[in-house]
């Protein structure tokens, strides 16, 4: 029930944001969904251990989420649409959060790009 | 091969050889490019490589410096210095759009405006509009020759001979990729070029299908086009290129 209520909070959060930034997630996938997605759209680019070990806002994973869709063209590369890129840093920011430990996907912390 | 290089620096490895494209190389990442270009006109064919060096900086912007060397001739190309910068990135609502500028030791100068969107998942199509001028009125020896003569930063070919006394070239581009798969774009790219010069005007039609193979996604590609010539001095060319960047 409490984790029903948190994952509801959590989507009410993400869709407020909704209206920033194209890639606010209106409700984030369950685990086994998005884990799918991020194996299906992400690691055509890149391993998967990089996302595990990062963390961030909602803020850094939907910036970096929209880099790679459109800066490293994941739309074109790996068919990444704008629902799920949407979806996934959604997903990205509702379990990696900058209270866990990983590194940072921040502008400054990293150099990476985003 | 004339001067009708979409950018300064073209360093992206989904990059079309011909068209350029609007993004820049990503931040703190450097890019080295060198390729090959043969480009057959009437009884003469000339060959060309192209050798690049770019940097990226803040993710918005790129500084290159090239130059070519005239495998026909035994002769190194002027160098050439300029940057790009992305004046918008796509998103949902927009378009990728970006500003080329590049500076020649031949006196030349060239601008470009380019553009892109995706269209749908897999495909993304491009579109480039340039203008170079030059103060270098030296003649070349053949039409061939003038199409290749000239140091471009990179990818591209076009069909314009320089006829003696050119001072004004004007080209648009566009190009549609397809990514049937991560690694494999089949490219098809169009471009309309126009020389203005004392002698004559020179226009120009190329039809280029193209291969990209990204050998290492985001890091190393390896492309090959066949620009075919519709209407000017050009006829058939060859074109390969291996990009790096990281």
């Amino acid at each position: 029930m409490r984790a029903s209520v948190a994952r509801a909070l959590v989507g009410l959060a993400l869709m407020g944001c909704a209206s920033q930034h194209p890639h606010a997630a209106a409700t984030p996938p369950d685990d086994q969904q998005a884990v799918a997605l991020i194996e299906r759209r992400c690691t055509t680019c890149h391993a998967a251990d990089r996302i595990y070990g990062s963390v961030g806002t909602l803020d850094d994973w939907q910036a970096l989420v929209h880099r790679m869709a459109y800066h490293h063209k994941a739309k074109l590369i790996a068919h990444l649409s704008d629902q799920e890129a949407s979806q996934i840093a959604g997903w990205l920011a509702a379990h990696l959060k900058p209270d866990r430990t990983g590194v940072h996907i921040g502008f400054q912390p990293t150099g990476r790009p985003l | 091969m004339a001067t009708l290089w979409p950018l300064a620096a073209q360093a992206h490895p989904i990059e079309p050889l011909v068209t350029g494209a609007p993004m820049p190389i990503p931040r703190d990442w450097v890019a080295l490019d060198a390729g090959y270009g043969a480009l057959h006109a009437g009884t003469a064919t000339d060959q060309q490589v192209p050798l690049s060096i770019a940097a990226g900086i803040g993710g918005w912007a790129e500084i290159g410096a090239s130059t070519a060397i005239d495998a026909t001739g035994g002769a190194m190309g002027p160098v050439r210095v300029g940057g790009k910068v992305l004046l918008t990135m796509e998103d949902a609502r927009s378009l990728d759009l970006a500003l080329a500028i590049a500076f020649g030791s031949n006196e030349s100068v060239r601008g470009a405006l380019l553009g892109g969107r995706s269209i749908a998942p897999g495909f993304y199509l491009q579109a480039s509009a340039s203008v170079e001028g030059s103060g270098d009125a030296s003649s070349p020896s053949a039409p061939a020759r003038g199409l290749l003569r000239r140091a471009r930063p990179l990818h591209a070919v076009d069909g314009v001979a320089q006829p003696p006394g050119t001072s004004l070239i004007v080209a648009g581009a566009a190009a549609l990729e397809w990514a049937p798969r991560p690694c494999v774009l089949p490219t098809f790219e169009l471009q309309l070029a126009r020389a203005f010069a004392d002698a004559g005007d020179v226009t120009s039609v190329l039809l280029v299908p193209e291969l990209i193979y990204l050998l290492q996604i985001n890091h190393l590609s390896i492309k090959l086009a066949l620009p075919v010539g519709v209407a000017g001095p050009a006829d058939i060319g060859l074109l390969a290129q291996l990009d790096w960047q990281r």
